[in-house]
């Protein structure tokens, strides 16, 4: 019998490694944009146009973003479970919720690789 | 089996332990960045689109309103940020005995207070 602890199966076990390895990167990034901005007092216009015109900050930002969307339907999800006991406000929610990740991660990416 | 006891379920008169506190604050702080995010995919459209709309925003963040909003952004995003890694520590089984569990609650307000603090300095 092969021991399926780490078998992603579960929801529940694979949706708190998901919640895990999204905290990381989204840290890892907040960390990195808020420092570039510290570390460039009066920042120009050009800096900052010439550090997302990298494919590798254009890369990295859409993984964040979806980073984030992950992130955030994992926890949206907890807190509808939690709050709204009516089965059906809940579907409705989620629903509604991933519609509206759908369209911000199109959005993010248009203008990621639209400037 | 429905238990037909009285409950007594006034929340307004518990006294709640800061871990319960730090918990529910990871929560809504959370629900908060949720709401920014088209706001931050709006302002880096902004802000990459042309040198004079980039000049704009930054006049736009000048602002005391403004400069109020991103500060709730901000300190929405380091309490979550500092929870989180509290959450990290339990994961790898540190600080979730009883006092270990109030301790890191302390040090996540003191951390957090003091890094939302910075911020708003930073910011004004």
């Amino acid at each position: 019998m092969v021991d399926s602890i780490l078998s992603l199966s579960t929801r529940g076990l694979r949706d708190w490694l998901i919640q895990r390895v999204t905290a990381l990167i989204i840290g890892l990034y907040a960390i990195f944009i808020i420092g570039f901005i510290i570390l460039h007092p009066q920042m120009q216009f050009d800096e900052w146009q010439s550090l997302f015109s990298f494919n590798i900050t254009k890369i990295f930002s859409l993984l964040v973003l979806f980073s984030i969307i992950l992130h955030a339907w994992i926890g949206m999800w907890t807190v509808f479970t939690d709050y709204i006991t009516s089965w059906r406000w809940r579907l409705f929610l989620e629903i509604l919720v991933a519609i509206l990740f759908f369209g911000l991660l199109a959005w993010g990416a248009v203008v990621l690789w639209g400037f | 089996m429905k238990d037909k006891r009285p409950v007594y379920l006034d929340v307004t008169k518990y006294k709640f332990p800061n871990t319960a506190i730090v918990s529910i604050l990871h929560r809504i702080s959370g629900v908060i960045l949720f709401l920014y995010i088209p706001f931050l995919i709006w302002a880096l459209d902004t802000s990459l689109s042309s040198g004079e709309h980039f000049q704009q925003l930054l006049y736009n963040f000048d602002w005391p309103v403004t400069k109020f909003f991103l500060w709730v952004l901000l300190a929405s995003l380091i309490f979550h940020l500092v929870a989180g890694v509290r959450h990290l520590f339990m994961d790898m089984g540190i600080g979730e005995t009883h006092r270990g569990g109030r301790l890191g609650a302390n040090l996540v307000f003191i951390i957090s207070l003091v890094l939302i603090l910075v911020a708003g300095i930073w910011l004004w």
